[in-house]
């Protein structure tokens, strides 16, 4: 037991250690804020340490903190985020290359994925940053497959016709 | 796949930037885990309060209305340790926090709050440094006007800055930063990282743009604190060294003459904002490179009158020294010093050059007033 929190229980720290970059990249892709990112991840991180036993015992950690990252961002925006103020956008912390046109791009994704709503959005990074299947990010959502698919396409059509984002996919337009 | 799922997927690999983890993730959910049980305790204990003052409690105000309040109530200590930062290595990154939400910057219910400077690069002068200074009275004042603080980062004229542009920073070099470090009985301290280039103040998880005059009133309060506290008994002047270092008084010196009431004060017009208790004069002759001590007197009847005097010396506009400049500077042959103890305790230095040439330093102007303050404490200076 430290002076400042509880003892986590056994095996969280390490699950922590092991997998919480991949899903802050996940936060991030459906937030598009390292701030809300974290905070977002804390946030399912704090519920499964309550319950980790269980979460253990169910077999799958992984996937019960990936869905419950996805279903804690939906559900969020009615309590939290919905009058907060657009944040300073922060400046990347790019390698060396193209920086400037890094970080534009960059920030193209996140404004097209920032005009989604927030179930195609968590559709869309399940589905393609995820590589889950329609059947898999349904049961994530908890939703019908057919939502997914419908979600999905909807999403897909707008990104497509974004405008920042033409610079990357107008090869690939459907007139 | 097709070739659009392909372009999406390359789109979201390439779209997250590096992400700064915290230093100990484990340890931030952990502190979250205890906020969720202690308000899950505390919500139960207020259920079981409620009901047993209701029980209690009500009838007996009832039927004893006039009763003694009884004994008011004392502050709860507060948790954990005031430990002030001692470099930067653990501020928060100031663009990956939360700018602009609704959320308190900090928890109400403070009991303490200890300003801490933390040194940038070397730091300031050794003679400038200051320790952490902690005030336990107004706190409540403090931590509101830290929930007041602008959203965002604000330019100078105080306008946020537009949404969607980049955290704007000047580049002016800085000795230290302040760091508010705030103590709960209830809760682990919160620290609050000032930053003056950027105008932002951070938590862990939260920022908002910064306007100083919470400093400002963090040092009004510590200062009425101060004074509150001292006894004036104690306070004293130093007394006069028998000998005085020349090269102090050269131009760009770094061994000026040291103020450390300055550094509690809040007022950049005001040298003197709190009464003085006691004033000590000291008169010097230079032989080679060394004045000699060749006159003093201390005085703490009247010594506030003084404090008029040197305020109105530093409200004056700058006047060029008479003395030449560096490097034809002329060494002074005779000069004094006027060191003042204020109710806090706190001292500041005063050098006024008489021979070859008339000039002061520690304040902008040499005032007729303060020749005669000098004259009646150590006689009059030879005149030019």
């Amino acid at each position: 037991m430290t002076d400042r929190y509880p003892a986590p229980p056994e095996g969280f720290a390490d699950f922590v250690a092991a997998r919480s970059g991949a899903l802050l990249r996940s936060a991030w892709l459906l937030t598009g804020d390292a701030g809300r990112a974290e905070d977002l991840l804390q946030t399912v991180l704090t519920t499964a340490w309550r319950r980790w036993p269980t979460v253990v015992a169910a077999g799958h950690p992984e996937a019960y903190l990936r869905r419950a990252l996805f279903t804690t961002y939906v559900s969020w925006w009615r309590r939290r985020w919905r009058t907060e103020f657009p944040a300073a956008t922060p400046p990347d912390n790019t390698g060396p290359g193209d920086l400037a046109r890094e970080s534009a791009d960059r920030d193209a994704v996140r404004r097209a994925l920032a005009r989604l709503s927030r179930q195609q959005r968590a559709i869309v990074v399940l589905r393609y940053a995820e590589d889950l299947s329609v059947e898999r990010t349904a049961q994530v959502l908890g939703c019908s497959p057919n939502t997914v698919k419908v979600q999905s396409s909807r999403a897909l059509r707008s990104l497509r016709t974004d405008p920042d984002l033409s610079l990357f996919t107008n090869r690939e337009v459907v007139p | 796949m097709t070739r659009d799922d392909e372009d999406i997927r390359g789109l979201l690999a390439g779209a997250v930037p590096p992400l700064a983890a915290p230093p100990d993730r484990v340890a931030e959910v952990g502190v979250r885990v205890r906020r969720h049980r202690r308000r899950m305790a505390g919500g139960a204990a207020a259920a079981v309060a409620l009901t047993v003052g209701l029980g209690v409690g009500l009838p007996t105000l009832v039927a004893a209305p006039d009763r003694d309040r009884g004994a008011p109530a004392t502050t709860p200590s507060p948790q954990g340790a005031a430990a002030c930062p001692t470099g930067f290595d653990t501020r928060p990154d100031l663009t990956s926090v939360r700018y602009g939400d609704d959320e308190p910057l900090v928890p109400t219910g403070a009991v303490e709050v200890t300003s801490c400077q933390v040194p940038v690069g070397s730091g300031p002068h050794p003679a400038s440094r200051i320790g952490p200074r902690t005030l336990t009275t107004g706190v409540d004042e403090i931590v509101r006007l830290l929930n007041a603080q602008p959203p965002t980062q604000q330019d100078g004229r105080g306008r946020p800055l537009p949404a969607g542009e980049q955290m704007m920073c000047t580049a002016k070099a800085t000795y230290e930063e302040t760091a508010l470090v705030l103590r709960y009985p209830d809760r682990e301290p919160v620290t609050v990282w000032t930053d003056e280039n950027c105008r932002v103040a951070v938590t862990a998880t939260h920022g908002r743009g910064v306007d100083f005059g919470v400093i400002a009133a963090f040092l009004d309060r510590y200062r009425a604190q101060l004074a509150a506290t001292t006894d004036p008994a104690t306070v004293t002047t130093p007394a006069c060294a028998d000998t005085f270092p020349v090269k102090r008084m050269r131009k760009n010196s770094e061994d000026g003459p040291l103020s450390r009431i300055r550094l509690n004060n809040s007022d950049p017009y005001l040298a003197l904002p709190t009464p003085l208790i006691e004033v000590t004069a000291c008169r010097y002759e230079v032989r080679g490179q060394t004045g000699e001590l060749v006159g003093q007197q201390r005085r703490r009847a009247g010594a506030d009158e003084v404090r008029a005097v040197l305020n109105q010396a530093l409200d004056r506009p700058a006047k060029s020294s008479r003395c030449g400049d560096w490097p034809d500077y002329e060494e002074p042959t005779l000069f004094d010093t006027l060191t003042v103890a204020d109710a806090t305790g706190e001292t500041a230095e005063f050098w006024i050059r008489h021979e070859p040439c008339r000039s002061v330093n520690g304040l902008e102007a040499l005032t007729p007033e303060l020749l005669d303050v000098m004259t009646d404490l150590l006689g009059r200076p030879p005149s030019r």
